[in-house]
C-alpha cells in the first residue's frame, strides 16, 4: 500500500494522524466543491456543504470500507447533505426558486468573446441553472453526477446506493424532467 | 466480561464484510422467530411481530390491505392472519394467526429508548437504522398529537411498507408509521419492481435473507426520514390490543385547540359527551396551564396531554372572558 | 411524441446508445422533423450542462476553518471515551465503554435540533398569579427517557458552527468537553449501557432538571419538530405521508 494512497491516508487518520486527514481534504476539496456547487449554485452554501461533508467524513472514518473509492464515499456524504437540506426546505421551495433567481444575478454576463452572442448563451445558462435548481433534489443529483460531472454509472450507483440499471433509469427521468422545466423558461414550445 | 465486551467493540468498529454488525445480527437472530413476513401477491408487504404466544401479531396498516393476509414464518411455514383490530391514530393493526404452533417468544416492548441504534425490519430483511431525535406528529384526521421518533435509514431504496423497529436487545420500539414524502415522480411500479427483484429471492427458502445488491456502508449517509410513534404510545397500543376487547384507548379530554395570542391554547371545539364537555370547558376558553405546567401554545397543550393517562384528573387553569378560573377535568379516551 | 421515442432520442443526444442503435435512430431524425427537433433540444441541453460543469468559481475553503469546525464539535476521532476512562475500574468500565463507544461511532449528524420544548421565560408575559410553573415532574417510568416525555436542556456552544442546513437547525455542541456524552444534547438522554450500569457517570442528569435552569443558553431553543401525518399512503414509500410543519401558528390539534 502506497504511503499516500487514499486508503493509507484514511488509515492514518483513523489512527489519529490529523495531518493525514488534512491531506485528504486538500486532495479532494476542489472535486467536492465542484459537485456541491452544481447542486446549490451559491458559493458560500456550497462551501458550507463541503466543510460539513469533511467534518462528517472525519467523524465517520471508521465506517469507510476500503472496497469503495474514497471519492465515492465522500460524494455520497455530500449527496446526502444536499438531499437532507432539500428535504428540510421543501416548504420553502418557492422562496428558494426566487432566491436562486436572485442569487444568479451576480453571475457575470458575458466573457471575453462576442458580447452579442454571449448574451444569448448567458440567458440560456441562467435558465438552465434555474431549471436545475428547481428540480427535485434526486433528479438534480443524478443530472449533476452524470451529465455535468460525467461520472460512470458504476460509480453513480455506488454513490446513490442503487443498481446500475436503477441509475440509468433515474437519469432518463431526470433528463426529461429537466427538459420540461427548461422549455417554458426559454419560451420554447412544449412537445 | 471485559474480554467479551472488548471483542464486541472491536467487532463493531473493525467490522466484518457483512452489512450488519455482530450485535445487530444477534438482535436480528433473536427476534427473527417471532417475526412473520406478510405476503401480498408475490411481494412482501411488511412484517408482523408476535405479541402474545397464542398467535397475536402487531403490524402497521400499510402491510395489510384486506381483512386477511398471508404470512410466512422464519421457518418457511405459511399462516393465515386475520385482522382483529386497527388503532386509527397510530395505524397499528392487530392480527391473529389461524394456527400458531411455533415455539417463538412474544416480543416485548421497550419501555423507553436507551440507544439510538436500532434495527429496521424491512420487507427485504433487517436494515440498520437510527433514532435521530424526538418530534411530535399530528395525526389526521383526529389532529391528535403523538410523540414520535424520527428514524433514519441508511439505504432508502427499500419500500418502507410495514417496517417494524426493534432495538438491539430485541425489543420492539416502533414501526414506521409515516415517512416524509419523496418526490411524486417515483412511481408505484418502480417500488413494486424493486420489491419483486429483492423479495422474490427470499420467498423460496426459509428465513434466509434475500440476496440484495451489495450495500456498502458509507458515511453517516441517510436519505430517508421516517417516523415512528414513541415507545410510550406503542406500549399503550399493545396493551390495548392484548386486552379482551382488543381496543386501544388514547388519553384525551375531547377538545380541539389553536394557539392563542399572546399565549395559551384556545379551544375551538369541544367534542360532544367528552370529558371536557362534562367538566364545563367551552369553545373560546384559553388553556393556560395543566397540572402546574404552563401551556404556551396548542402544541404544548397536546404534548402535555400525551403525558397523562386515562383516569387522571387534571387541574386546568383557563381564561374565559377575561377572567381566570380553575377547572378539573378527568382524562378520558379518544374514540 | 411517444415517451419511448423521446427517451431514445435523449439517449442518442447524450451518447448512451450503441453504435447500431445510434445509426438507426439518426436515420429517423433525418426524416422526421419532430424527432430532429427533440434530438436537437436534448443535444443542446447536453452541451449546456457540460458548460455548467466548467462554470464553477474558486472556492474559499480553508484547512483552518475545517479544523476549527471539527474541534468545535467536541470531537476527537480516536476513541475518546476509552482514553479518558480511568483503567482502574477496568471490567465494569470496559463493557460500558464498549457500549458507549459503539454508540459513539454512529455519530449524530451535526446541526440537529433537540426538538424539545423549552420554557423560555422571556416570551409571553407570565401572569403573576398563576400557580408556580417550574418543577418538572420526572417522567414516570424511567429517568432516562427520550425527550418525548422529558425535557433536556439546550447547551450553548462557545463557538457555534453555522451550517446552512434548513434554517431551524443549529449546532449546539459544547466545544471540547470532557464529558461529551453526558452533555451532548443530541443524544437521547439516557446514554447506552444503562441496562447494565445504574449510576454510571455517563448518564446525564439533565432530563430531571427544571426547564427553567438553563439561563446560560445564548440562543433561543430550537422549536420542536412537528410533522403532520396524513391519512393517505405515499406510493413511493409505502407508508403514510408525513409533512413537516414549518410554523405551528394556527395549526389545529386535538387533545
Amino acid at each position: 500500500m502506497e504511503l499516500d494512497s487514499d486508503v493509507a491516508l484514511v488509515k492514518r487518520a483513523r489512527d489519529g494522524d490529523y495531518a493525514a486527514f488534512e491531506a485528504l481534504f486538500e486532495r479532494y476539496r476542489a472535486l467536492t466543491f465542484r459537485f456541491a456547487y452544481q447542486m446549490v449554485p451559491r458559493r458560500d452554501d456550497a462551501e458550507d456543504i463541503v466543510q460539513e461533508a469533511f467534518v462528517r467524513a472525519y467523524q465517520n472514518l471508521d465506517k469507510y470500507r476500503d472496497e469503495a473509492k474514497f471519492t465515492t464515499w465522500l460524494l455520497r456524504i455530500v449527496t446526502n447533505l444536499c438531499t437532507d437540506q432539500a428535504r428540510m426546505s421543501t416548504r420553502r421551495t418557492a422562496l428558494e426558486q426566487q432566491e436562486a433567481a436572485g442569487a444568479l444575478d451576480w453571475m457575470t454576463i458575458g466573457s471575453y468573446e462576442d458580447p452579442i452572442q454571449n448574451l444569448e448563451a448567458d440567458r440560456r445558462k441562467v435558465a438552465l441553472r434555474k431549471a436545475l435548481a428547481a428540480l427535485p433534489v434526486h433528479h438534480r443529483t443524478i443530472i449533476v453526477l452524470r451529465d455535468i460531472e460525467e461520472r460512470e454509472y458504476t460509480e453513480i450507483a455506488e454513490i446513490l446506493g442503487c443498481t446500475i440499471g436503477g441509475a440509468k433509469l433515474r437519469v432518463l427521468r431526470a433528463r426529461r424532467a429537466l427538459k420540461e422545466r427548461i422549455a417554458p423558461l426559454l419560451g420554447e414550445e412544449k412537445q | 466480561m471485559f474480554w467479551s465486551a472488548a471483542s464486541l467493540y472491536l467487532a463493531v468498529t473493525i467490522g466484518g464484510g457483512t452489512d450488519l454488525s455482530e450485535r445487530e445480527m444477534r438482535a436480528w437472530k433473536k427476534v427473527q422467530p417471532s417475526i412473520v413476513s406478510i405476503i401480498e401477491g408475490r411481494t412482501v408487504s411488511g412484517s408482523a411481530a408476535l405479541i402474545s404466544a397464542d398467535g397475536l401479531f402487531i403490524t402497521h396498516a400499510s402491510a395489510v390491505s384486506g381483512a386477511e393476509a398471508m404470512g410466512r414464518t422464519s421457518t418457511g411455514r405459511i399462516v393465515t392472519l386475520k385482522k382483529l383490530a386497527t388503532d386509527e391514530p397510530t395505524q397499528f393493526v392487530l392480527l391473529k394467526a389461524d394456527i400458531w404452533m411455533e415455539d417463538a417468544p412474544a416480543l416485548t416492548i421497550a419501555p423507553s429508548v436507551q440507544e439510538k441504534s436500532i434495527l429496521a425490519i424491512t420487507p427485504t430483511g433487517p436494515a440498520r437504522a437510527e433514532i435521530v431525535k424526538a418530534a411530535y406528529g399530528i395525526v389526521n384526521p383526529s389532529r391528535k398529537v403523538v410523540s414520535v421518533n424520527e428514524i433514519q435509514l441508511e439505504n432508502n431504496m427499500r419500500s418502507l411498507s410495514g417496517v417494524l423497529l426493534v432495538n438491539l436487545n430485541g425489543q420492539l420500539v416502533g414501526a414506521l408509521n409515516a415517512a416524509l414524502g419523496m418526490s411524486a415522480e417515483q412511481t408505484v411500479q418502480k417500488t413494486r419492481a424493486d420489491l419483486n427483484n429483492r423479495g422474490a429471492a427470499g420467498l423460496g427458502g426459509g428465513g434466509i435473507l434475500p440476496s440484495q445488491p451489495p450495500t456498502l456502508q458509507y458515511g453517516p449517509g441517510i436519505l430517508t426520514a421516517a417516523y415512528s410513534v414513541g415507545t410510550k404510545v406503542l406500549s399503550r397500543v399493545v396493551a390495548g390490543f392484548l386486552s379482551s376487547s382488543h381496543e386501544v384507548r388514547h388519553p384525551a379530554i375531547g377538545v380541539f385547540c389553536r394557539d392563542a395570542i399572546p399565549g395559551g391554547a384556545v379551544i375551538e371545539t369541544v367534542t360532544k359527551d367528552s370529558m371536557a364537555e362534562k367538566a364545563g370547558l367551552k369553545s373560546g376558553d384559553i388553556i393556560l396551564s395543566i397540572n402546574n405546567r404552563q401551556v404556551r401554545n396548542q402544541i404544548e397543550f397536546a404534548q402535555i396531554m400525551a403525558d397523562h393517562e386515562i383516569g387522571e384528573v387534571l387541574t386546568i387553569w383557563i381564561q374565559r372572558s377575561g377572567l381566570r378560573q380553575q377547572v378539573k377535568v378527568e382524562v378520558g379516551s379518544q374514540p | 411524441m411517444r415517451k419511448k421515442i423521446e427517451e431514445e432520442l435523449a439517449k442518442l443526444a447524450f451518447g448512451d446508445l450503441s453504435a447500431d442503435e445510434a445509426s438507426r435512430l439518426e436515420l429517423r431524425t433525418q426524416v422526421d422533423p419532430e424527432a430532429a427537433k427533440t434530438f436537437e433540444s436534448y443535444r443542446r441541453m447536453k452541451d449546456e450542462l457540460q458548460l455548467l460543469g466548467q462554470d464553477v468559481p474558486e472556492d474559499q475553503l480553508s484547512k483552518e476553518r475545517l479544523r476549527q469546525a471539527i474541534l468545535t464539535r467536541g470531537l476527537k476521532h480516536s476513541e475518546p471515551a476509552i482514553q479518558r476512562m480511568s483503567w482502574i475500574w477496568m471490567p465494569v468500565a470496559a463493557a460500558f465503554i464498549a457500549f458507549g463507544a459503539f454508540y459513539l461511532k454512529g455519530n449524530f449528524p451535526a446541526g440537529g435540533s433537540t426538538s424539545t420544548v423549552v420554557v423560555d421565560k422571556t416570551t409571553a408575559p407570565e401572569p403573576n398569579w398563576l400557580p408556580e410553573v417550574g418543577v418538572v415532574r420526572p417522567p414516570k417510568n424511567d429517568v432516562f427517557v427520550m425527550p418525548e416525555t422529558s425535557r433536556s436542556p439546550v447547551v450553548s456552544s462557545s463557538a457555534p458552527t453555522r451550517v446552512a442546513m434548513g434554517g431551524t437547525r443549529k449546532s449546539t455542541r459544547m466545544s471540547g468537553s470532557a464529558s461529551r456524552l453526558a452533555n451532548d444534547p443530541e443524544l437521547p438522554s439516557g446514554a447506552a449501557g444503562l441496562d447494565m450500569f445504574d449510576r454510571s457517570p455517563m448518564s446525564a442528569s439533565e432530563p430531571v432538571e427544571s426547564p427553567l435552569n438553563f439561563g446560560k443558553s445564548a440562543e433561543p431553543a430550537p422549536a420542536p419538530t412537528i410533522i403532520v401525518i396524513q391519512t393517505e399512503t405515499d406510493a413511493s414509500t409505502g407508508t403514510l405521508k408525513a409533512t413537516e410543519v414549518g410554523d405551528t401558528a394556527n395549526v389545529l390539534v386535538g387533545g
